[in-house]
């Protein structure tokens, strides 16, 4: 997995899961007519990661 | 006094269920005591209104004819109430939309456990067979994120767990 720490680096994906020190406030802008999205800004120490369903592996015995 | 009172009343009435913006005011200021309800009430409103003074009849206004000073202060206090139930109803739906933007605050208290002591926590949790994203096993053992996206890239690397790309049904 790679870490993209340059600014203008992007991520995109399902479920995006992030922290940072603080959150702003969402805000709801318009995708189209009828679809509507929400916005936020993360400030300090802001660390994002794409989010993955993981299982263990079932190793066969011989 | 009776038939006089009972018209008013109807004119009031007729007043309230009119459509907003459509009233007309009476030059004669004595004429049109009594008939001075706001005529921006919303119609369930109004109907709240009526229904609340429908209990006093013409037949009671007859058995009482001297309830008129009553009948106008009870005309008045059903107004007043069923303004102030809209202005609630708009209060009621405007936190609604307030406490929906306001995100949930959740506090948790981040664990200080070892690296190690970490990774056998999410070897074990994995033991089970349930299939876990990084949101559920850092509410589950309340470990920091960074360390967990850590651990677990290391356990996909030694072959121990893998994405699951099975169709959410199945998981």
């Amino acid at each position: 997995m790679t870490d993209h720490t340059q600014q203008g680096d992007a991520l995109r994906g399902e479920k995006v899961l992030a922290q940072a020190r603080s959150i702003s406030r969402p805000e709801t802008f318009m995708l189209s007519s009828e679809h509507r999205g929400r916005r936020v800004v993360l400030r300090d120490s802001v660390y994002c990661v794409i989010d993955i369903p993981m299982r263990a592996i079932q190793h066969k015995r011989r | 006094m009776v038939r006089e009172a009972a018209a008013e009343i109807e004119a009031a009435i007729e007043l309230l269920l009119r459509p907003p913006g459509t009233a007309t005011q009476s030059a004669d200021p004595e004429e049109s005591r009594g008939t001075t309800a706001p005529v921006n009430l919303r119609p369930d409103m109004a109907q709240r209104v009526v229904s609340a003074y429908t209990t006093l009849s013409t037949e009671r206004l007859v058995q009482y004819p001297y309830a008129t000073d009553l009948i106008e202060e009870n005309w008045q206090l059903a107004t007043e109430n069923a303004l102030l139930r809209a202005r609630l109803d708009d209060f009621g739906a405007r936190l609604a939309r307030l406490e929906a933007d306001v995100p949930e605050t959740k506090i948790v208290v981040l664990r200080q456990i070892t690296r190690d002591e970490a990774k056998q926590e999410i070897r074990e949790l994995f033991a089970s067979g349930e299939t876990l994203d990084y949101e559920a096993i850092v509410d589950r053992l309340q470990l920091d994120l960074e360390l967990v996206v850590g651990i677990c890239n290391e356990l996909m690397e030694e072959g121990e767990i893998a994405a699951d790309d099975r169709p959410y049904p199945a998981r």
